[in-house]
């Protein structure tokens, strides 16, 4: 971040502040801000497209007004095809590639454009549809956590058109989300500005018990974290007992940010970290360049690490975490697995299947209204709405929020292709024709008045 | 993407009457739906201004809300206070977002025209701009402030918005100040 292009004014404040949080509202640096410019973007299809149309639409303007050199962008950006997946078929072995065809069929013109602005930018990396969760894919593939740009080696940051971006910072990646037309902006060369940011530790202490897995852990975290506010703010982890959690746990738990309103919910690099980097198959020669990277620059957490400057910390036992579920409609509530029962609503009295086609029809139309929802909510904050437990708010698709939001169980699994000619049929059948798409006439309206 | 722009269901414009996407056409006084009003508008030359209450851009969607009020040619939006991301978006898009005290009530009647003035000076972070109402009786003056929290900002809105900042070739070089 500090060599990316902060004023040395903002860079005073920052150091200023960080060594002594007190100083925030000392006039020299109150208002200096940061500028931040982000080595990467990434997106997904649903939020992604807008902002590779309105590119579009900027060059192929620039090229007709004859300018030179306003079409360019100098950073990498990934888009990944993931919120397009609808379930058909299910209960067989062949759902997930009829699914995949249906995608196809459903969405082809989008694949088309996609196809075309990966030929056309070569920024640009478009991951294909059937590939995985973008946020999933960040961490096994595109974070580099440490990179080497010209000879010279930095941390990785990125921001992304997903709120749950922040799922990468499990692996001390710098980054949240943001909205369409702020990735626009930063694509096209200019940086985003933050106020010196209020960075709160989270001491983890203790273990999970036995049966406790990260998805209790991270609802039980966010129901405490949500009673502070910690909107605009960074929570960053620390504690002998962050050393206890494996990385898809760190993950899980920094997935939930937006939900306990900070901006990231960041885990500082550790002997985990790279244990994670060698598992996903980065190279020898990466993982120890980032070791010695981090380590110099001091940013090598261990146990007997002393505890860095914050302007605030909050204790947490991860011992005192039991088996939770989240509801019984909002993902900040929880409930005692014995409390569950009490939860549910009456079965109907007619005697037949547990779930008619009826009713799976509606859960199925509430499942897709809330993608959609999530998808549009993506970028705002929560706001809070009262006492932790209290009723009202988005009460109606919480309950739906709880299984979209929550990976944890995704983990299991490893979701990269599963052989290796799956991916090459996807490529295959995804080559399409490059033609120049019709573009929305954007463009028309911003085309700067002729004097 | 026109016609979505204003189109909630349960808004009530001041201006209309009826629920939804609708406003009032004046000089004319006739109500139609806020895109054939602004398209009206544009053909006649007349800039446009909305004014709204408090938290102005609050729910979803937002990056199509910031597009769809500059395509309708919108050029400022008067509110008590904007949500965070819209605000930004706004000004990306080019359109002024200017804060009313809560004091300051307009009390308007609809048939009012405005003059905003001090621009382009006041286009800067924390600037302060004239909002002039001309109603039956006489111009009234009213102080609004500018919401531009950065020089870079400020850039888009002189340029018209940030892809049209691009297309000036006036974008300064990555990390200089
Ligand atoms: S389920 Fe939610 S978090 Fe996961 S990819 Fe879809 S929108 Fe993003």
């Amino acid at each position: 971040m500090l060599r990316h292009g902060c004023a040395p004014s903002q860079l005073n404040a920052l150091a200023a502040v960080g060594t002594n949080p007190a100083l925030r509202e000392d006039p020299r640096y109150r208002d200096a801000g940061l500028d931040f410019y982000p080595e990467r973007i990434l997106m997904q299809d649903s939020s992604g497209l807008p902002v590779l149309a309105d590119i579009a639409a900027l060059f192929q303007a620039a090229e007709e007004l004859g300018l030179q050199g306003a079409g360019t962008v100098r950073m990498r950006a990934d888009l990944v095809v993931d919120h397009a997946v609808e379930v058909d078929y299910w209960g067989g072995a062949d759902a997930a590639a009829k699914n995949l065809d249906a995608e196809f069929e459903r969405h082809g013109s989008r694949f088309k454009f996609l196809k075309w602005a990966q030929g056309r930018f070569p920024w640009l990396r478009v991951t294909p549809p059937g590939s995985g969760i973008c946020h999933q894919l960040n961490l096994e593939l595109f974070a580099t956590v440490v990179g080497v740009k010209d000879g010279v080696a930095g941390v990785d940051s990125l921001l992304g058109t997903d709120s749950h971006t922040t799922m990468v910072n499990a692996l001390s990646v710098f980054g949240w989300g943001v909205g369409g037309i702020e990735a626009t902006s930063v694509l096209l060369g200019n940086p985003v500005n933050l106020p010196v940011p209020h960075v709160v530790g989270v001491r983890l202490s203790g273990a999970l018990r036995a049966g406790v897995t990260a998805t209790d852990l991270a609802l039980s975290l966010t129901a405490m974290l949500r009673r502070h506010a910690l909107v605009g703010k960074i929570v960053e982890f620390c504690g002998a007992g962050m050393g206890a959690l494996s990385l898809p746990d760190r993950a899980t738990i920094a997935n939930m940010a937006p939900e306990y309103g900070a901006t990231m919910g960041f885990f500082p690099a550790d002997a985990e970290t790279l244990a994670y980097l060698r598992m996903t198959e980065r190279s020898e020669q990466h993982v120890a360049i980032a070791e010695s990277f981090l380590k110099a620059q001091g940013l090598f957490w261990s146990a007997d690490a002393p505890l860095p400057v914050f302007e605030e910390v909050l204790d947490f036992d991860l011992g005192s975490v039991q088996a939770t579920v989240a509801g019984p409609s909002r993902p900040d509530q929880k409930l005692g697995l014995a409390q569950v029962p009490q939860s549910v609503p009456p079965a109907p009295s007619e005697s037949g299947p547990a779930i008619g086609r009826k009713a799976f029809a509606e859960w199925r139309y509430r499942h897709r209204r809330h993608h959609q929802l999530h998808q549009h909510l993506q970028s705002a904050p929560p706001r809070r709405r009262g006492p932790v437990g209290g009723e009202g708010g988005r009460a109606r698709f919480g309950a739906q929020a709880l299984g979209q939001d929550i990976p944890g169980s995704r983990f299991a699994h490893r979701v990269r292709h599963a052989d290796a000619s799956r991916a090459a049929k996807i490529l295959g059948r995804a080559r399409f024709r490059a033609r120049r798409p019709r573009l929305h006439h954007l463009y028309g309206q911003f085309r700067p008045p002729k004097s | 993407m026109l016609r979505g722009g204003f189109a909630n269901p349960r808004v009530k414009n001041a201006l209309s009457d009826r629920e939804g996407g609708f406003t009032r056409l004046l000089p004319d006084d006739r109500v139609m739906p806020v895109h054939e009003a602004a398209a009206i508008y544009r053909a006649r030359g007349v800039p446009l201004i909305v004014i709204a209450g408090d938290r102005y851009g609050a729910g979803s969607a937002r990056d199509w809300a910031a597009k769809v009020t500059r395509l309708l040619g919108v050029s400022a939006v008067i509110a008590e206070n904007f949500e965070r991301i819209h605000r930004t978006n706004l000004v990306a898009m080019g359109v002024l977002p200017l804060r009313i005290a809560r004091h300051d009530r307009l009390s308007l009647t609809g048939q009012e025209s405005f003059d905003i003035n001090g621009l382009p000076d006041a286009l800067k972070p924390y600037g302060n701009v004239r909002l002039t109402v001309h109603g039956a009786d006489g111009p009234r003056p009213i102080e609004l402030a500018c919401l531009i929290e950065t020089d870079v900002e400020a850039g888009w809105l002189k340029a018209g918005g940030i892809l049209a900042q691009m297309l000036q070739g006036e974008r300064r070089p990555a990390g200089q100040e």
